[in-house]
């Protein structure tokens, strides 16, 4: 039977895991500081449960996974919900080009916070429907639903109508 | 214009995130915070710890026909409580229905459990100790569907020009009974229309700035005063839970008037996060952990007990959490650990173990809302 990881193995593990927990969070909040708070306050309490991992190789999955819990207990909280999802970006004055990182970005955090959740959750960490939607704790029809909703408001946010999901089921 | 792959440009946009390096000091801080609550926790459950504590217009009636839902009333047991396991619901008196796909929610009605599937967010049944029978209620994907345990109405929103439609129909007869119209801004949550939540005659609409307290029967539709907007919850015999907007305070509150029955904080629980659930009677109110999911999708708790409060008593009891915990809709606790699934009493104590036979661990519970 495998060993728990040790507590020197969690300081390893925050290192190594800070920079794509960090991009997860960013993408899904929006702003460096809330960021950093998202990921600390999710390694902290994988720390916290640090005995449970099983496997150090497990625990990648399990951070996500506080990661994810955390940012949707805070999406329920009505401030979060009235400030950061809007329909409509304000006016760049420019044609946009959706290869151009701030206005991807920008157009991610004008999603709904469920839209983009899916969105990072399948589109940056790489998830299947069926993954995305136990990380969710929501049926496979509302991710795909989820996730056509998003599709077509980032089309029209960045007026790109080629934008494309090369998804895997 | 070439196509662009979403996941190759956000993967490109994600790297160009600058990131801050891991301030390791405040991670331990943390830790160490994190730590010392869950001692504090340990000692407080396992001691056991009890202490004292606008107006409408409606269409009603008319079966509907088309596309419109097409129900006959189920045979059975309809309010049988049950645990599903894949696609096979196991009620409470033993009986097997199979479902035939993963069952994601098992809602408690007066004529049986609603149930969706993980599959197909559109494809909902009634359940009862009889069997399964599908629900054609048209177009619902991707809607928040208020039940009320102690009667037959279900309810959603539904597109109406510039505004929606409150339609609730009786799972009992198959009819449309009201079709009330509300208007107001919505943005606040990603479903496709409004949420809803059931409770007897009234139905509550969450919006952005209020929720609407809409009294379907009447046609009248006003704006609760016990309910804030951009937040949905169940409301039960008049009662709900609620949260300040940052998330730290959750109350359960009678929605009428919006007097305060319970008031919980974050940093009572170890790791700061749970959820504030009631029975489906409104007489206690769970604060449960989220449960994490391991990399096979297997959810459990990982706290042994949780604090479940009795609202009239003012009392709060550690209840062993097992795997899941969910109720009967008479107010019973139902456990499952692993392959065994007991009831309790309303605290947790006298337990019996279900003539239920698993072959792994409950995937859902009835009357615990399964959908963020």
């Amino acid at each position: 039977m495998a060993r728990p990881p040790t507590k020197e193995q969690f300081d390893e593990f925050a290192q190594v895991a800070w920079p794509r927990l960090y991009r997860s969070a960013y993408l899904l909040v929006g702003d460096h500081a809330s960021a950093e708070d998202l990921v600390q306050t999710a390694l902290a309490k994988t720390f916290g449960n640090w005995g449970r991992v099983r496997t150090l190789e497990a625990a990648p999955a399990y951070a996500r996974q506080v990661l994810f819990n955390t940012a949707m207990s805070w999406f329920r909280k009505a401030s979060w919900n009235r400030e950061k999802p809007t329909e409509v970006l304000p006016d760049l004055g420019h044609e946009t080009d959706p290869t151009t990182r701030s206005v991807l970005l920008d157009a991610v955090a004008a999603l709904p916070p469920r839209q983009r959740a899916v969105v990072v959750l399948r589109f940056y960490e790489d998830l299947d429907v069926r993954r995305t939607a136990a990380v969710l704790g929501c049926s496979e029809g509302t991710v795909k639903s989820q996730t056509s909703f998003a599709l077509d408001k980032l089309r029209t946010i960045l007026g790109d109508p080629t934008l494309t999901l090369e998804v895997t089921p | 214009m070439t196509d662009n792959d979403l996941r190759t440009l956000l993967r490109d946009a994600a790297n160009e995130v600058s990131v801050p390096r891991l301030a390791t000091d405040e991670l331990h801080h943390r830790t160490r915070t994190v730590r010392r609550r869950r001692r504090a926790r340990w000692f407080a459950g396992t001691a056991a710890l009890v202490m004292a504590g606008a107006v409408g217009t409606y269409a009603l009636s008319g079966t509907l026909g088309g596309d419109e839902p097409h129900i006959a009333a189920a045979q059975g047991d309809p309010r049988g409580w049950a645990v599903a396991e894949g696609d096979s619901v196991h009620f409470g008196d033993g009986s097997v229905v199979t479902y035939g796909g993963t069952v994601n929610d098992l809602r408690y009605t007066s004529v049986g459990l609603l149930a969706r599937s993980t599959q197909s967010n559109a494809r909902l049944s009634l359940i009862t100790t009889a069997g399964v029978q599908p629900l054609d209620l048209g177009d619902v994907s991707d809607r928040l569907i208020g039940t009320d345990p102690d009667s037959p109405y279900v309810s959603w929103t539904v597109e109406d020009g510039d505004g929606w439609l409150v339609r609730v129909v009786d799972l009992g007869t198959g009819e449309k009974v009201a079709d009330v119209p509300v208007s107001g801004t919505y943005t606040w949550a990603g479903w496709t229309t409004p949420p809803v939540a059931v409770d007897g005659e009234h139905a509550y609409v969450a919006l952005d700035d209020r929720t609407l307290d809409v009294e379907w029967r009447a046609g009248q539709v006003s704006t609760s005063k016990g309910l804030p907007g951009s937040y949905t919850t169940e409301v039960i015999n008049g009662r709900a839970v609620t949260q300040d907007p940052t998330g730290e305070t959750k109350k359960v509150v009678e929605v009428a008037t919006g007097d305060v029955l319970l008031t919980t904080r974050s940093s009572d629980s170890p790791d700061g996060l749970f959820r504030l659930q009631l029975s489906p009677d409104g007489n206690h109110a769970l604060a449960a952990p989220y449960a994490m999911c391991d990399e096979n999708d297997n959810c459990r708790y990982e706290t042994a007990t949780a604090p479940i409060h009795d609202l009239g008593q003012g009392t709060e009891t550690a209840v062993a959490l097992g795997d899941q915990i969910g109720w009967t809709s008479e107010g019973q606790l139902i456990r499952a650990t692993g392959t065994k699934v007991e009831t309790c009493d309303e605290v947790g104590q006298g337990c019996t173990d279900a003539p239920i036979t698993l072959e792994k661990r409950v995937s859902t519970i009835s009357g615990t809302m399964n959908q963020s």
